[in-house]
């Protein structure tokens, strides 16, 4: 087994609102990427999966928990050698226009970090630009743009092909290829996986798209409401997945090939001013299979081995 | 009754020809279709067209009449009124149309607003309910969040639920449920669809997700490099495509039950 290139030991993250006091968006989470990984993220919309990346990237600080990159706690580490880490880390985030300054063109923009982290001249970058548009499909017409010129697609690929160009070691994708069309998304994964084979680069894959993520993960961990409820292999995902949520999950993907249309079972939603449970399993107003303890104890994340871990007591 | 008809439309924007480039279609009432096609096709600018919502940097030629109407015969005034009312929008980026420095409840009343003779009470009970149909059960959290406190598909919910308050009779909805993990994705689609039973709202929506397409459309139309290359009942443009294009990208999902790439490469 190799070192974990990145650690998360008892991660928590607890925002603040006025209104309606704590929101506990990741609570003691636990999660290891060995060098050369691409480890999935699936889970509910508002599970905390980019809050995990920003803590990661240190956009977010944690509350509680360590982070250890190649064994250095990161959530330590001053603000002055940031840089660093950001050399080693590249996320590409779910909003790409975030990241982008509305004034910046396409080229500065890809140009402007290779020189920064000193990847390549100031005379080359533009060439380097250009490869890097390449990889992702698009055309370097596209330098002279900005981004509000740009397709959502487009404006994707070219912040894949930025954190590609600043050579980390790890980099955190987070609903990268949301945005493109089937064909292109297809070419973009074939690229990011023969890259990983290349240049031994470890991915974090956050997604919706419970087949792409199967597709390009080793192995997937599965959030609902903060907290990791199920850990499994990618291949097993369909046949051995064992939390009712991770089932819930496959049960409700839209396939062309489904011939009849699929019922939507819709869930009986509760009104009530926070919308998870805080005593007992999170996952219990939802779940079929509701015993009385899941709705005073907290279930444990338990190891079934073979990689697959599950959080749930109807399973036991 | 016809909806949407669009007459040899063309867009272009600065310097960038062929944005769209002559694409014509029509919608009829209660029709639900699905858009699909290549990244960069011309998708997003199409929406923005039926709308009147293009930038400034940008050309139409063509034809585009809504309810029967052309809208380049329309005032200024008239096309702002069916906006939002007769014709919502749901945009691919919602963060990039919302106030950042605003709290939710407050965009989402001022759009209410704008079209609603209804008290502030009833207002806001109309967004909670709104709001728990797209599954944001914390109605409460969110209304007074600022868009930065919300996850990205929590925004994207937020604008569902305001395109779809106030009934309209033509929704335009682009990559609704992109951001959306599939259980989220399920509810809304559930909820649009009941807005056409009930209501017998038209939808055109883009999607990425042939699956949903396959699932929601009547009629699918594919887009690659500014056209619109086919168009056609859905179990027809799923079974038996005619364009290459077509084939290609319906050979390109990727199943749960496929050989993982990391494996192939
Ligand atoms: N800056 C913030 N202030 C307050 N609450 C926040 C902030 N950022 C995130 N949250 C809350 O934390 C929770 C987790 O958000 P996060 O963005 O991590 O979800 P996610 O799993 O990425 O969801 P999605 O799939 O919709 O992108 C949500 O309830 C969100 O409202
Ligand atoms: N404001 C703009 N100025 C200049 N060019 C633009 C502008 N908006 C879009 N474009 C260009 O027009 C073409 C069509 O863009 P559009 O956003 O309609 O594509 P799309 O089909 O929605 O793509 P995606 O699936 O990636 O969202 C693209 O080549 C894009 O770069
Ligand atoms: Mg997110
Ligand atoms: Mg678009």
């Amino acid at each position: 087994m190799k070192e974990p290139i990145l650690e998360l030991s008892h991660v928590s993250k607890t925002f603040y609102s006025s209104k309606t006091g704590e929101i506990p968006a990741v609570s003691d989470v636990d999660l290891d990427v060995s060098e050369g990984e691409c480890v999935g993220i699936v889970g509910e919309s508002g599970c905390g999966k980019s809050t995990i990346a920003r803590m990661i990237t240190r956009i977010t600080d944690v509350t509680e928990g360590k982070i250890l990159l190649e064994g250095q706690d990161i959530t330590k580490v001053e603000e002055r050698d940031l840089k660093k880490i950001y050399k080693k880390i590249q996320m590409v985030f779910q909003d790409p226009y975030s990241v982008f300054s509305p004034r910046m063109q396409v080229g500065t923009f890809l140009e402007e970090g290779l020189v920064f982290f000193g990847i390549s001249s100031r005379s080359q970058a533009r060439k380097e630009a250009e490869t890097l548009l390449h990889m992702v499909e698009l055309s370097p017409e596209l330098l002279d743009r900005f981004p509000h010129e740009l397709s959502g697609g487009q404006l994707q690929r070219v912040v894949i092909g930025r954190a590609i160009s600043m050579e980390p070691r790890l980099i955190i994708l987070d609903e990268a290829t949301s945005a493109l069309d089937v064909s292109v998304q297809k070419q973009v994964l074939k690229l990011l996986v023969k890259l990983q084979k290349r240049l031994g680069l470890t991915y974090l894959f956050i997604g919706h798209d419970l087949a792409v993520v199967r597709s390009i993960s080793h192995r997937i961990v599965i959030m609902y409401a903060g907290i990791v409820v199920e850990e499994i292999q990618s291949e097993r995902i369909e046949q051995a997945a064992a939390h009712p949520y991770t089932r819930k999950l496959l049960e409700s993907v839209f396939s062309v090939h489904d011939r009849e249309k699929k019922k939507i079972v819709l869930e009986t939603l509760t009104m009530q001013d926070s919308g998870y449970e805080r005593q007992g399993c999170p996952y219990q107003k939802r779940c079929p299979f509701v015993y009385d303890r899941c709705k005073t104890e907290k279930p444990d994340l338990v190891d079934y081995g073979n990689g697959h871990k599950v959080r749930c007591f109807y399973f036991e | 009754m016809e909806i949407i008809r669009a007459d040899h439309v063309s867009i272009t924007y600065d310097g960038i020809k062929n944005a769209v480039n002559d694409v014509s279609f029509s919608v009829e009432k209660g029709q639900i279709i699905g858009i699909v096609g290549e990244s960069g096709s011309g998708k997003s600018t199409i929406l923005h067209g039926i709308q009147g919502l293009l930038p400034r940097t940008s050309a139409r030629k063509g034809t585009i009449s809504l309810f029967g109407k052309s809208i380049d015969d329309m005032s200024a005034a008239e096309l702002k009124n069916i906006r939002g009312r007769d014709v919502a929008m749901i945009f691919q980026d919602t963060g990039r149309y919302m106030n950042p420095i605003s709290r939710i409840g407050k965009q989402y009343t001022s759009f209410l607003k704008l079209h609603e003779k209804k008290s502030h009470a009833e207002l806001v009970a109309l967004e909670k309910e709104m709001l728990k149909r797209v599954h944001l059960e914390d109605a409460d959290r969110i209304l007074h969040s600022y868009p930065f406190e919300l996850s990205g598909g929590m925004r994207q919910r937020v604008g569902i639920a305001m395109a779809m308050s106030l009934r309209p009779r033509l929704l335009l909805a682009d990559e609704p449920t992109s951001a959306l993990d599939v259980t989220v994705q399920a509810q809304v689609i559930y909820e649009m669809m009941e807005l056409r039973k009930k209501y017998g709202t038209t939808i055109i929506f883009v999607t990425h997700s042939m699956g949903v397409a396959a699932y929601m459309s009547d009629i699918i139309g594919v887009m690659q490099s500014g056209r619109l290359v086919e168009w056609g009942k859905t179990e027809d443009v799923i079974s038996s495509p005619r364009e290459e294009y077509t084939k290609s990208l319906l050979g390109s999902i990727i199943e749960l039950r496929d050989e993982r790439l990391i494996t192939t490469i």
